[in-house]
């Protein structure tokens, strides 16, 4: 029934897609789809192949071209593997030495996308992995084949001289008629090809930068950016302003982005890796994602390797023992928490997503890129979560819903915050300036009982129900004049100290024992002014008893504040309800907290 | 044995699997049917903070959209707002003082409320002659 679920309900809308360049080879113009499928072209002949090399070497004996003679062998292997099950998908994709492809590398591309799947593997299963190991590489125990026996001069600077090697390349792209168009105007004054990094700026749009900008773009970080020539691959992730630049090459490259990092990756609605393919070229690649699925794709990386690598203000990162597999589905919906690691328990499962994130509104428009931006927070807060509760599902299980969904919503508030506040936008989010958003403050007991602002009104120093509410006419229904701010209650007598003690208003007594004043009495100790009625929270200010104004009782009272997420995460881990939080925050009340303010804002929650 | 580990793997999930609920969305639309435009300038403790205008027969909308809900009505922050007939006869609305029109603008039972489905809601509120008539009256002193 669940794979039903997974796999028979999804289907994947590729039909976006729009031109991201006209780029030119040589005289050849070839137009780069952004969107979708990447489409094969024709397969290549190999020049890389032993075969081609010693041909091409042959050829350059004969002109007595070369300075050296050379020993044209298996260098390294072109390969590919066949990962059936989510472990051996997790084992290949452990092997850091390996750069995969889903797509083989000696075809033409004729048009760029962003995944693909070989026609003859089911959807829902992982297509063919294709790489490029050095020649003795130990195979993984996973169904792999040797696609082509290759010699690769360009890992051979030290054996082969640079003149010899690029003869020889030039050689077997001739032969093998993979010879760029003429390039004399790149060539330097030998007639070679000078060196040159692949470099350029990844950018995605983001609605909230496009309200002060004109283009509405902000720097993509951590992008993984790969430029391959054949089977040569050099890789950079882009920095804090989106840039990159890999290793050096010779000829043009083809540039593409593979949306994945060391702790997650990022895959289409049937849980296929997603790509940027971008074009071949030899000049830098400058790319702004505008649309699409790819700007979805790009806003929920930015948000995931937020939440992995960038200032989080002291909250732990997930490390979820696997990693993340987050799923877009560019549909109408929310988000899908499919729980952390549960594949160990199942060896020879498929390959499930963690995550689904929706993309769309109920109308069918996109939803802003900063609420795709939370929603992935909010996902991945539960992947944290879970993980706190020592990676297991089955403790997980038994922490209400309540509590575990208010604080993905404090932490999707707090991150995504966190990462406007960055961005410049100082006000993001902030409840005086907008009504509605992740803040909550404008949460009631009218709306879910599950999604509460319970944490982030910890944290916050806003009181809903003063700042949001309609306030009663009594603002004083617990005793007191209101003064404007609070409800004054008294004063003691002049030189006596206004207290509170067991949550009792108090004075030290006159002399000895006096307590002149009316309503007051003589405990033994003290003064005893009044008890403090058990839905107000009293204080003292300039020496005078006070007590908190009524708000609108349909808001939560929110007088705490003090903790921080940091805080609040440690004893997450021992919370599984409203009792258990209780106990917690007052076992770690920071300075100005009493257990009044705890029980006075936690009992709007206990009586919903 | 294989079979029955899928098995157990597909019951925990679908006991442990966070989905989340359906989002409400939250439609807010004030409509002027006063012969002449409104202007609606907005006041947050006592600092202006924004302006509306709304021609005859037109409306302004809003959209909220979240999991856990949707804020009542008025759509905007403010807790007072001064409400401008044709340029020339205006009234303050409040949230919290004392009102002098019959239908505060920032009161959310001044607004009509349809519950569309399960995940919509429509929020209504619409200036007609009526509102022109009172505010005149207010100025008046009667």
């Amino acid at each position: 029934m669940s794979i039903v679920f997974f796999f028979g309900c999804q289907k994947d809308q590729s039909g976006i897609s729009h031109d991201i360049s006209n780029t030119e080879i040589g005289f050849e113009k070839l137009t780069i789809q952004s969107e979708g499928l990447i489409v094969l072209g024709k397969k290549l002949d190999n020049p890389y192949s032993v075969a081609n090399m010693q041909q091409a070497y042959n050829n350059l004996l004969q002109d007595s071209t070369l300075t050296q003679s050379l020993n044209i062998r298996t260098t390294h292997l072109y390969i590919r593997y066949l990962p059936k099950t989510n472990d051996e998908e997790e084992l290949l994709l452990s092997d850091s030495t390996l750069e995969l492809f889903d797509y083989p590398l000696d075809y033409e591309i004729s048009s760029g996308g962003t995944f693909f799947q070989d026609p003859q593997i089911a959807i829902g299963n992982v297509t063919w992995q294709y790489c490029v190991v050095e020649n003795g590489y130990q195979f993984l125990p996973i169904q792999y084949e040797v696609l082509s026996n290759l010699f690769i001069p360009e890992y051979l600077e030290g054996e082969i001289n640079e003149d010899d090697i690029n003869y020889l390349v030039d050689e077997a792209l001739t032969i093998t008629n993979n010879n760029d168009i003429d390039t004399t105007n790149i060539k330097n004054t030998k007639g070679k090809w000078s060196k040159w990094s692949p470099s350029g700026y990844i950018n995605c749009y983001d609605d909230i930068v496009a309200t002060t900008t004109d283009d509405g773009m902000t720097p993509v970080v951590g992008a993984k950016v790969r430029a391959r020539r054949w089977f040569i691959i050099k890789t950079d992730y882009t920095n804090s302003n989106g840039y990159f630049e890999t290793g050096q090459f010779r000829r043009a490259v083809n540039y593409s982005i593979k949306w994945e990092t060391s702790k997650y990756d990022i895959r289409n609605s049937v849980s296929i890796q997603a790509y940027f393919n971008g074009p071949k070229q030899r000049e830098p690649w400058d790319l702004d994602i505008s649309s699409g699925k790819s700007l979805r794709y790009a806003t929920i990386h930015r948000a995931a390797y937020r939440y992995h690598f960038q200032n989080i203000n002291g909250l732990k990162r997930p490390n979820v023992w696997r990693r993340l597999k987050i799923n877009y589905i560019d549909d109408t919906g929310t988000g899908v928490n499919w729980g952390n690691n549960w594949q160990i328990f199942v060896p020879g499962s498929p390959v499930w997503p963690n995550i689904k994130i929706w993309g769309k509104k109920n109308n069918g428009d996109y939803k802003p890129t900063n609420d795709i931006y939370s929603t992935t927070i909010h996902e991945i807060g539960h992947s944290s979560h879970i993980e706190l509760m020592n990676g297991g599902l089955i403790q997980f299980s038994q922490v209400s819903k309540q509590i575990y969904e208010s604080w993905a919503e404090a932490i999707e508030w707090f991150i995504t915050k966190i990462a406007y506040n960055d961005l410049g936008y100082s006000d993001y989010d902030d409840p005086d300036h907008y009504l509605h958003g992740d803040h909550k403050q404008w949460w009631t007991s009218l709306d879910s009982h599950d999604y509460t602002p319970i944490f982030i009104d910890l944290v916050d120093s806003y009181n809903q129900s003063i700042e949001k509410g309609e306030l009663p006419t009594n603002r004083c229904p617990d005793g007191g004049a209101f003064d404007g701010s609070n409800c004054y209650i008294g004063s003691p007598p002049d030189g006596e100290n206004a207290f509170i003690y067991a949550d009792n208003f108090y004075h030290t007594p006159v002399e000895c024992c006096n307590c002149p004043q009316q309503g007051t009495y003589f405990d033994g100790a003290n003064c005893f002014k009044m008890d403090i009625p058990d839905n107000s929270i009293g204080f003292i200010w300039n020496n005078s008893w006070y007590l908190y104004p009524a708000g609108d009782t349909d808001y939560p009272y929110d007088r705490i504040y003090g903790y921080t997420m940091n805080n609040v995460e440690q004893i997450l881990k021992h919370v599984y309800g409203l009792s258990s939080l209780r106990s917690k925050l007052k076992s770690n009340k920071p300075n100005g907290m009493t257990d009044k303010h705890i029980d006075v804002y936690l009992n709007y929650y206990f009586n919903l | 044995m294989k079979k029955i580990l899928l098995i157990i793997a597909v019951i925990i999930i679908a006991n442990s699997c966070i989905k989340e609920t359906p989002e409400i969305y939250g439609y807010y639309t004030i409509t002027n049917q006063y012969e002449n435009e409104i202007e609606l300038k907005l006041f947050n403790n006592g600092i202006y903070s924004d302006s509306l205008n709304i021609a005859t027969d037109e409306n302004i909308e809003y959209t909220f959209y979240d999991k856990a809900g949707i804020p009542q009505p008025p759509p905007f922050i403010a807790d007072s707002l001064l409400v401008i007939f044709n340029d020339s006869v205006s009234v303050m609305h409040y949230r919290n003082e004392e009102q002098l029109v019959e239908r505060s603008l920032l009161l959310d039972e001044s607004w009509t409320e349809l519950n569309v489905n399960e995940y919509e809601y429509r929020f209504d509120y619409v200036f007609s002659e009526d509102d022109y008539l009172e505010a005149v009256e207010i100025l008046l002193g009667n």
